[in-house]
């Protein structure tokens, strides 16, 4: 052992040298040359490496080095050593030498030392008993890098997480501190006041207490400090228990997410605070002093304790966040220098990210409670202020878009069993697909310091949910318009509602008419739906019924195959129904409409408000095709009417009312071509073009609404379009009146020509009958010659002539308002009303 | 509910114009000559879903029913009646198609001497068997639910078809007042060195006639026209009636393609033609029909024939007074369109449709009525899945045509010259109808003078005060007229 001054006066020496800016009287400088002679004095168990090892350890770093000849010099060197018979203390000679050979250069090594036995220094407040913090030295800096991490965050959350670790470590902070004290480990000499001598044991076991955030004998908590504190009281305190850790603890249990970790965390504390007091109660009980000592404690706590202050720095960083919005915070203070906090907060987002795949309540996406019908629209929605930050917007919609895609075939389409069939995925090139969720945890691997492979994980998140999403809504769209028929529904829409199927809507008007002339309130629901499909079956299942009773009709029922005409009609008679609005006073014609019911899923695209505007199509449509057949009857009656008056152009009344309903015609006709061609053909053909293209259900639903708002607004039901409906209305009603009034005029010329006949005969039997009939015969020419030109009343021409002022003006003012129609649509119209310019030749002249 | 049709084949070329239309409607309809459906047309739906609304779609929307029933072995049958007074035409159709026609629904004459070109003898005979006919006619009437109507494939120059087919009309008039009567008639061939008949003036203008007072709509097929076409447009050079068959066939076919393939409009008969005859004469309609190519003929095709056809070359072609199968000018010079009805089949792009009008419009290619408004209807009908035409798109057009009165007044005018020469009218005389005297032929004379004059007069504004010189004394028309300008103003104002 060499002499003790000389050892202190060099160790004097080496810390002036090195730390120059203390001068030699200051107490630091004392401290720090206490503790290096504390350390030089002490009994440290020394496991050093034997003088081989270490001489080969050197000679492979300078091989490593490229310093193969420096090697072989080393080798030659120590083979020489070993003979020599002077050489002491080899072994820690060479280590030493090893040792300086992988230090850093000096000037750094200073730095660090300095640093490092300051801090130490700092903590020997125990000692003391002053009023230095034991626990602000005792916290390793956890941003010891962060001046490299020079951005805000990194300061930022290295200061939070220094001041956490303050708090809320007090008890791991307590046993470093003690810890530091190891080298007493002879005694501890108690400060002020105590005079008696704390054995090592006493100690521990205090601080297991206090690592339990249990008071001790010794260790007592201290409000002032903030702290346990070395206390020598007697004064037992049942005080609070756990002042400073139940709230960064109850914080962090709002929070589910940082709850399940810190729950691990902490089992994985109490399993080493379980061992190591096991441990001291063994050596208790083997009466062995040395079982577990301070500098074992200090040791074994080191790293939870590191784990905690940074969990509490997360914890406190993070505690006002949910969800989504919990993993960005996690994620951001991640943004670490320090690979050791990196990693862990790296961890902490994994284990804070399981439960957003799990519990809904937390997820970007938020399930609200809305009825099946609405699963689409209503009841999942995005929380933009929950998403992860690894997901971008877009993705997120994705997400969205998928996961209601699969809870829609699962809850809507009935498929609960569907899931993502892997095999097939795979076979499509989809492999990532199938492995989605596993793929969800990439972007956050711990390796993501490098930027490129980060960037690439969210890559692969990206696509992979891409993947998922549009294999779900290929999915759905196939479910949609394959096994659930939504084309056809459409079809049926288009067929029934819309009258696109022209011989139904005769079918359906011939036994209408008797019954729409009644009052709505005389109509039952259940009679006109049993016309409606008595209607639907004489046109759904074609050449059945009629005539085959017409050649030696022998029985037997046809049991022709109707093919696929059978299940096209049960769908359809499943969904048409009846509607008659109650409004009072209504006549049937303005109660009745169609209707149809679409079900989940269609219903999705088909929503109960969709099929009111179909609704309101219909009921223009279905005057508009009243008002044609009624022109169509009036034109049936003018030609029998010219059979019957047996003259040609007998009669200017009837050729006017045939001109007039010509230009009626003309106009009925060309409306119905606008509407059902223009309007609605021409939007058919993009709403199939949209529905072939969709590639999910918004897209079906996105097309439909489409073609059903193009429709509505060209068929002037927009709201801007009320006068225009108004006209139109006035104009039906007018044309009605006209088919009324020629039904009388028809009637009217059948009596006449009844009466003519009649007086004919009566004449021809009085001829017969002998007598001279002269009188009678006469008479009876008279009104045979009349017949030709029958004798009209003249209320028959002022009624015509009032219908042609009224229709005219009427017409006059619908055409001016579609001529100067903004909209392109209705300009279409106005040049097929009036395709040779007639109307434009009236105005002009 | 279908609105069934009853085809009247009246008359050796009625037979056989009728015949080549129920090919065709077989054809479409997919049903074999034999009335069985066919093995393509009554395929299961697929097990694909899609592929079966497909066809559900595309398969599901004929109706045979309007032009056939079913027997209760399931056959097809015509809602057909064949008439002629000699059997040589009928038993040939029955070789043809032995198994298609109901047997009870051809009425040969007994005596079957026919009506040896006179349609005197026609009508006579048709006096002697109009109950055992008018009896066929109810039992199929009867077997209808709602029947619409009757349509009737003659030649108005014949015997049968012109005499008997007269007498018919009549007939029917009384006893279905309600019904529709179409006829398809076929106008003889006026090129002097084609006429086999010298009589066919006299048989045409009693035809006529009734063609005028008794038919509702009458489809004109002018045999000057179509062999004009077979030979100029379709370059063969001596067409048989086998190939004008076909082409009659094929414009039969084509206008009643709305009632069989039903869409959203034009589903009837009245809905067809009651926008397009303003008035109860006006109802003699002329054909266009494009493209014809040689494969309507049955020849072997050329492939020159095949054009690409639009929308928009259809509904000009259509315009064209070469595509017009009667031989009168649609030129715009030459009278004016009544009314347009295009039928147009196939692949069509809707947004074509109203480009084509647009132009037709612009460029004035045709002249309307200056009475009251006029234009082209257009129907788009689906064609049928089972024939496969080479062109994407077809059209006929149904038009009322101003100078249709030229082929009356062509008539009229060849009546005339035989008339003032009394030319063959004893075998008229011999038979009760002329036995007294020749008032019929005067009469019918006035009938189609009247007829050519309300054509011509419905070419000028002045139409809408048509007859009202006729009827003086009731309610003043002048006051009518006056405030029929009244009410032009009050269109001006608005």
């Amino acid at each position: 052992m060499p002499d003790p001054t000389a050892v202190t006066a060099l160790v004097r020496a080496l810390i002036e040298a090195e730390v120059p800016e203390l001068p030699p009287g200051d107490e630091r400088a004392l401290r720090l040359l206490r503790y290096a002679l504390r350390i030089l004095g002490s009994s440290m168990p020394s496991a050093l490496p034997s003088a081989s090892q270490s001489a080969e350890l050197a000679r492979r770093r300078l091989v490593h080095a490229g310093r193969t000849e420096d090697a072989l010099a080393l080798s030659r060197r120590l083979r020489a050593l070993e003979a020599c018979p002077g050489a002491r203390n080899l072994p820690c000679v060479l280590h030493l030498l090893t040792c300086l050979m992988q230090s850093p250069p000096p000037g750094s090594l200073a730095a660090f030392a300095r640093g490092s036995l300051l801090e130490r220094t700092g903590g020997r407040a125990i000692e003391s008993g002053g009023a230095s913090r034991p626990s602000r030295a005792a916290v390793p800096l956890p941003s010891r890098r962060a001046p490299s991490c020079s951005d805000g965050i990194g300061r930022a959350d290295a200061s939070a997480l220094q001041h956490a670790a303050a708090a809320a470590a007090a008890s791991g902070g307590a046993a470093a501190t003690s810890a530091s004290a190891a080298p007493a480990r002879t005694g501890w000499r108690a400060g002020a006041g105590s005079g008696g001598v704390v054995g090592e044991e006493a100690l521990v076991r205090d601080l297991l207490y206090v690592m339990q955030n249990i008071e001790g004998r010794h260790l007592k908590w201290d409000d002032k400090a903030d702290s346990f504190l070395f206390q020598p009281a007697e004064r037992p305190r049942g005080g609070p228990p756990l002042p400073q850790l139940t709230p960064a603890a109850a914080a962090a249990a709002a929070s589910l997410a940082p709850g399940v970790v810190q729950a691990a965390e902490l089992s994985e504390w109490l399993r080493l605070l379980a061992v190591l007091e096991s441990q001291r109660l063994q050596g208790l009980s083997l009466q062995l002093p040395a079982c577990l000592s301070l500098l074992q404690l200090l040791v074994w706590g080191e790293p939870p304790l590191q784990r905690f202050v940074t969990l509490v720095a997360v914890v406190r960083g993070c505690s006002h966040l949910r969800g989504g919005a919990m993993t960005v915070g996690v994620e951001r203070l991640g943004q670490h220098g320090d690979p050791a906090v990196e990693a862990y907060v790296q961890r902490l987002l994994r284990g804070a990210c399981a439960p957003l795949l799990e519990s809904l309540r937390e997820f970007f996406i938020e399930a609200r409670p809305a009825p099946l019908a609405e699963l689409w629209e209503k009841r999942y929605a995005l929380r933009p202020h929950m998403l992860p930050c690894f997901l971008s917007p877009k993705a997120a919609s994705r997400a969205l878009l998928g996961g209601k895609a699969i809870n829609f075939i699962r809850l809507a389409c009935g498929e609960g069993q569907w899931t993502f069939d892997a095999a097939a995925a795979a076979a499509r090139g989809g492999a990532a697909a199938a492995a989605a969720g596993r793929h969800f945890g990439a972007a956050f691997e711990p390796r993501t310091v490098n930027l490129a492979e980060r960037a690439a994980g969210e890559a692969t998140l990206s696509a992979a949910i891409e993947c998922a999403c549009s294999r779900a809504n290929e999915k759905l769209v196939e479910l949609l318009l394959g096994r659930h028929r939504l084309q056809e529904h459409l079809t049926h829409l288009k067929e029934y509602l819309l009258l696109g199927k022209g011989d139904f809507v005769q079918a359906l008007m011939e036994p209408l008419l008797p019954q729409l002339s009644r009052p709505a309130s005389q109509l039952h629901r259940h009679h006109l739906l049993g016309l409606v499909e008595s209607a639907v079956r004489s046109c759904t299942s074609p050449g059945v019924a009629a005539g085959s009773g017409n050649v030696g009709s022998s029985g037997g029922g046809s049991g022709w195959a109707r093919g696929g005409s059978d299940s096209e009609q049960l769908l359809l008679l499943a969904h048409l129904g009846v509607l008659l609005s109650s409004s009072p006073g209504a006549t049937g014609w303005e109660a009745f409409s169609l209707d149809y019911r679409a079900d989940p899923p269609v219903s999705a695209v088909l929503s109960a408000a969709a099929v009111g505007e179909y609704r309101r199509v219909f009921t223009l449509l279905w005057r508009l095709k009243r008002v044609e057949l009624s022109l169509s009857a009036v034109w049936r009656r003018h030609t029998t009417a010219a059979r019957l008056v047996r003259a040609l152009s007998s009669d200017a009344l009837l050729h006017r009312c045939h001109l007039l309903r010509h230009e009626m015609v003309h106009f009925v006709f060309n409306l119905q071509y606008y509407l059902m061609f223009e309007v609605i053909q021409c939007s058919w053909e993009e709403l199939v073009a949209a529905l072939a293209a969709a590639s999910d259900l918004d897209g079906l639903i996105g097309a439909h609404s489409a073609f059903l708002s193009a429709v509505v607004q060209k068929a002037m039901l927009g709201p801007e379009n009320a006068p225009l409906l108004e006209a139109l209305d006035a104009l039906f009603e007018t044309i009605l009146r006209f088919a009324k009034s020629q039904e009388l005029l028809y009637i009217h010329l059948l009596e006449q020509r009844a009466a003519a006949k009649q007086m004919a005969a009566a004449a021809a039997a009085n001829t017969a009958a002998g007598g001279w009939g002269a009188a009678g015969a006469a008479e009876a020419e008279a009104l045979l010659a009349e017949g030709d030109a029958p004798p009209l009343q003249p209320h028959f021409y002022e009624q015509l002539r009032v219908h042609a002022a009224q229709y005219r003006q009427q017409f006059a003012a619908f055409f001016a308002q579609v001529t100067r129609h903004a909209s392109l649509d209705l300009t279409f119209l106005s040049f097929r009303l009036d395709f040779n310019a007639y109307y434009e030749s009236l105005g002009g002249a | 509910m279908p609105r069934e049709i009853i085809t009247l084949q009246v008359g050796q070329c009625g037979n056989q114009i009728g015949m080549e239309f129920w090919k065709q409607l077989c054809l479409e309809h997919g049903i074999s000559m034999d009335g069985r459906l066919e093995d393509f047309a009554t395929q299961a739906p697929s097990k694909r879903p899609h592929a079966a609304a497909e066809q559900r779609i595309q398969r599901g929307g004929d109706r045979k029913d309007v032009f056939f029933y079913q027997a209760d072995d399931e056959q097809y049958i015509p809602r057909s009646l064949l008439i002629d007074l000699e059997p040589r035409v009928l038993s040939h159709v029955q070789q043809t198609l032995p198994r298609l026609f109901n047997q009870e629904n051809i009425f040969s004459h007994p005596e079957g001497g026919g009506a040896g070109n006179n349609w005197a003898a026609g009508y006579t005979i048709g006096g002697s068997v109009q109950e055992e006919i008018l009896e066929m006619i109810d039992r199929e009437a009867d077997g209808s639910e709602s029947l619409e109507g009757f349509m009737m494939c003659h030649s108005i120059a014949g015997g049968t078809g012109s005499g008997l087919g007269s007498f018919l009309l009549e007939r029917l008039n009384d006893h279905f007042p309600k019904k529709l009567i179409q006829t398809y008639s076929v106008f003889p061939n006026q090129s002097t060195d084609a006429s086999d008949v010298v009589v066919q003036p006299y048989n045409s203008l009693l035809t006529l006639k009734r063609l005028t007072l008794n038919a509702d709509a009458v489809v004109v097929l002018d045999n000057t026209a179509l062999n004009r076409i077979a030979t100029e447009r379709l370059h063969v050079p001596n067409p048989s009636v086998e190939q004008i068959n076909q082409l009659v066939s094929t414009v039969m076919a084509a206008s009643t393609n709305t009632l069989r393939f039903p869409g959203y409009m034009n589903n009837d008969m009245i809905g067809l033609v009651s926008s397009l005859i303003p008035t109860p004469r006006l109802h003699f309609l002329m054909t266009g029909y494009t493209p014809l190519s040689f494969d309507h003929l049955g020849g072997e095709a050329n492939p020159l024939a095949v054009r690409k056809t639009s929308v928009m070359d259809v509904m000009r072609r259509l315009l064209q007074t070469k595509n017009i199968m009667v031989s009168c000018s649609t030129r715009k010079d030459r009278g004016c369109y009544i009314s347009i009805l295009d039928i147009i089949q196939g692949e069509v792009d809707p947004t074509q449709v109203h480009k084509s009008l647009q132009r037709i419009r612009e460029r004035q290619l045709c002249s309307f009525i200056p009475w009251g408004p006029a234009s082209i209807q257009v129907a788009l009908s689906r064609r049928s899945p089972y024939v496969k035409s080479p062109h994407r798109v077809s059209g006929l057009m149904l038009a009322n045509h101003t100078s249709i009165r030229d082929l009356f007044a062509r008539i009229a005018q060849q009546y005339d010259k035989l008339r003032k020469r009394d030319a063959f009218l004893d075998n008229y005389r011999k038979l009760p109808i002329f036995a007294d005297d020749l008032s019929e032929f005067d009469e019918s004379r006035d009938v189609l003078h009247e007829l050519i004059e309300e054509y011509r007069a419905s070419e000028s504004p002045d139409y809408v005060n048509w007859g009202i010189e006729r009827t003086p004394g009731e309610p003043d028309p002048g006051a009518f007229q006056e405030r029929k300008a009244g009410e032009a103003a009050v269109v001006g104002q608005g």
